[in-house]
């Protein structure tokens, strides 16, 4: 008889969550120490080219917190799930991120508007209203950056960045534009977003 | 005259590293070559928290690169669009594979969050027509693509299937620079037992790393009532050994599955500290949990594993049982 199977997971912990990390340059054990590329990367954060060097692409991966993760996973919840739908049919109709830029968006669907809405809002809970202790990655909320704090669709800022979740399209990982980098499109001419105004109701 | 020559003086002593490091002072005096991440922006307010990001960190390209690979070429959208069109599209793969099977087990990822930070065209790309990408393939948005390709060695650049491992693989690189953990899956279970067995009850616990978290007796009688969190990898063979080591007292429990819980253990930890090398010796460590647990995964799925088959082969010998 075989050993029985345990699904286990991967994760991150974030560097400057001060986790309980017994030391700072942890160097790696053979099979992951020849990795391509390992060295030019610091911190979670990659830039590759591309073999005929026509393209780079820089990608930074970080921790999801704990209860936003826990959240996301639709085993346990069904709000990932809900999110993973939205996302989907959004993908076709948004130019940019291949997220609902407004609600309007949104296709018919079996998720209605307000409990969709509902959904994100506590769903944003978990990175907005946390203890001191949880690190929240600036890329997901960052009340310092200019204007977010205050903003009435602030909930709905990191909406209108997720391209998609994962494994197989929903589950508690996520893959996020940058706010620099959507900073950067929005404000060239062709990517004329819709603006968040649904949003702004709440 | 004067000057000039000490300028070129100047010149010569200068390190490699030191032009370099000129090159980018004078980068980020442009603005769309200059790097900006999530917070990054706040810099200057958060300070050492976000120092790991800075642009010296990741600028280790060779010189080859970096003088053709520009800026994000926001003044060009028309062609940004198009090739972002077939980025997106290969970021969307390589992250559903990443998340699928990570780097440390091929096992699928949990609360892990990827950015992309910047997308960077080079020159030539970026200085192409939208007529000129459309030949070469790169047009998904056009209405055909023709064989016709000018541009040999950029079409495979944008082919989608290089992309798209170049994608999975940054991000599992990316990943392996970051600090790693496992995750694993929790049972929830309620245990009856009797005030006499309790203390044989905890020890059953405790072994296979079980939480009691909550603890009641039922009124009027001497019965307790465990409800506890018990990992899923340390569950197998919990109830016959709970039922012989209270004496059939502990009820047998049914197992549910609970939640997800980091182990927050570095898989890869070594002894660094002096304290700790002279604790623990430099080579012979044992495997803490987490990586027992690695590389058991890994064995089963044929994945590389580091492991010592002959640990000291001068003292091999035919050992006798009857000395």
């Amino acid at each position: 008889v075989s050993e029985p199977l345990v699904p286990f997971r991967e994760t991150i912990v974030s560097t400057n969550a001060g986790a309980a990390s017994q030391c700072t340059e942890t160097s790696l054990p053979p099979p992951w120490k020849d990795t391509d590329g390992l060295k030019r990367a610091r911190g979670g954060l990659f830039r590759f080219v591309t073999g005929s060097r026509s393209l780079a692409v820089t990608i930074r991966c970080f921790a999801l917190p704990v209860d936003m993760a826990a959240a996301l996973d639709n085993d346990t919840s069904s709000e990932g799930k809900t999110l993973a739908t939205a996302l989907e049919r959004c993908d076709a109709s948004a130019v940019w991120s291949g997220a609902c830029q407004s609600f309007d968006d949104m296709p018919a669907s079996d998720v209605s508007v307000d409990s969709f809405r509902f959904m994100w809002n506590k769903l944003m809970s978990t990175l907005i209203s946390v203890d001191d202790d949880v690190y929240v990655d600036p890329c997901l909320y960052d009340p310092s950056r200019t204007g977010v704090a205050e903003s009435p669709d602030r909930n709905f800022e990191l909406l209108g960045r997720i391209v998609c979740l994962g494994p197989h399209g929903a589950g508690p990982n996520m893959l996020v534009m940058s706010p620099s980098i959507a900073l950067d499109i929005t404000n060239a001419s062709v990517f004329t977003l819709p603006a968040a105004a649904a949003a702004a109701e709440v | 005259m004067r000057l000039y020559s000490l300028f070129l003086l100047l010149l010569l002593l200068l390190r490699y590293e030191d032009m370099m490091l000129l090159f980018y002072m004078c980068c980020s005096l442009w603005p769309p070559v200059c790097l900006r991440y999530c917070g990054q922006e706040d810099a200057s307010k958060s300070g050492a928290d976000t120092a790991h990001l800075s642009v010296s960190d990741i600028s280790h390209e060779d010189a080859d690169t970096r003088t053709l690979l520009s800026a994000s070429l926001t003044d060009r959208p028309e062609v940004f669009l198009r090739v972002w069109t077939r980025v997106k599209a290969a970021l969307l793969a390589g992250f559903q594979m990443v998340t699928a099977s990570g780097p440390l087990m091929a096992e699928s990822l949990h609360g892990v969050g990827f950015a992309v930070e910047k997308v960077e065209l080079s020159r030539h790309l970026s200085g192409m027509t939208v007529d000129e990408l459309r030949a070469m393939g790169a047009d998904p948005l056009g209405d055909s693509t023709d064989a016709a390709t000018p541009h040999e060695s950029y079409v495979s650049a944008l082919s989608m299937g290089q992309l798209i491992s170049d994608v999975k693989d940054a991000m599992k690189v990316s990943m392996l620079s970051a600090k790693l953990r496992i995750v694993e899956p929790l049972y929830k279970c309620s245990i009856q037992c009797d005030q006499m067995q309790l203390g044989n009850l905890y020890p059953v616990l405790s072994r296979r790393r079980g939480e009691v978290i909550e603890e009641d007796v039922i009124e009027g009688t001497t019965l307790f009532i465990l409800t506890v969190i018990l990992p899923v990898a340390d569950s197998f063979g919990f109830s016959q050994e709970l039922l012989k080591k209270t004496s059939g007292s502990g009820t047998a429990p049914q197992l549910f599955f609970s939640h997800w819980r980091r182990i927050d253990l570095d898989p890869f930890w070594k002894p660094t500290t002096a304290e700790e090398l002279e604790d623990l010796g430099k080579s012979i460590v044992e495997p803490n949990l987490p990586r027992v647990f690695i590389d058991n995964v890994r064995k089963r799925k044929g994945l590389v594993v580091e492991e010592k088959i002959v640990v000291s082969a001068e003292k091999q010998r035919n050992l006798k049982t009857n000395k």
